[in-house]
């Protein structure tokens, strides 16, 4: 009797909760540019195309092409305590997103000489759970 | 009984677990052995034509993309440009893989591309061009 108590407890339990882990990765990671790599006024259009390959946007601007490379995660976790078999009532509910971006932006002039380059990579501080 | 409903009860919640993959592409497979043919000063728009067809973007529409910039998950299509001096060719792949062990599910998404972009100059003729294979990770 107190066994059947028990596993009758424990499949309540077990069909009571949940937990979902959702990871989401959209675009290439950022190409790894070198110190010295790029320069500005030195290094030309050619040479990123060649070197980091095609940007994920190309913006056309009065004082020059601007090139940005980005690379998108998403990490979702929830925990999730609802009545299983009648209501399906949600007792308890967590989650947790993050959403975090790698971004390059590459600054032309209207020669296709590099005049700036900005760098964000926010992928590093994604919890690992 | 309940001794031997027990093993049974394990097994019912084991046999509970599942996996699913789902595969996605979008757009056309870039002609990769064409690419080393590409000269700049050299090649004109009509060969890019030729060897890549219509690009992306003219030829056919980027759901994915849409749907991802549309929620902020993407930075949305390559070249948005009111005049042709860049011709963008690309290729989307989508990777789904779903396991689910019992009270655990985990869900991972995985979306990458091969992208080539060439830009023209005022004769037609290519003034640089980039390339990129980005959906080799998804293998």
């Amino acid at each position: 009797m107190c066994c059947a108590r028990a596993l009758t407890a424990l499949l309540a339990l077990a069909l009571s909760t949940g937990c979902i882990v959702v990871r989401t990765y959209v675009g290439n990671e950022l190409p790894v540019s070198g110190d010295g790599q790029l320069v500005p006024g030195t290094t030309t259009k050619a040479d990123v195309l060649r070197d980091l390959g095609p940007p994920d946007r190309l913006v056309h601007q009065f004082e020059g092409d601007m090139f940005v490379y980005a690379y998108i995660r998403r990490n979702e976790g929830t925990f999730l305590l609802e009545e299983p078999v009648f209501t399906h009532l949600t007792i308890f509910s967590y989650t947790k997103e993050q959403e975090k971006t790698d971004r390059m932006v590459v600054l032309f002039d209207r020669a296709g000489t590099l005049t700036d380059v900005f760098v964000r990579r926010g992928t590093e501080q994604l919890d690992p759970y | 009984m309940i001794v031997r409903l027990g093993p049974l009860l394990l097994l019912s919640l084991l046999c509970a677990s599942g996996c699913a993959i789902g595969r996605y592409e979008e757009g056309l497979p870039i002609a990769a052995d064409k690419i080393p043919q590409i000269v700049v000063g050299q090649t004109t728009r009509k060969e890019i034509l030729d060897w890549f067809g219509a690009p992306t973007g003219l030829a056919d529409a980027s759901l994915v993309e849409r749907l991802l910039s549309d929620r902020e998950l993407g930075p949305g299509p390559v070249a948005d440009l009111p005049f042709a001096d860049v011709l963008v060719y690309r290729l989307t792949r989508g990777r789904l893989r779903l396991g689910s062990v019992i009270l655990f599910t985990y869900l991972d998404f995985h979306v990458a591309s091969d992208t080539l972009v060439v830009f023209f100059d005022a004769d037609d003729r290519v003034l640089y061009f980039g390339y990129r294979r980005g959906t080799d990770v998804l293998r």
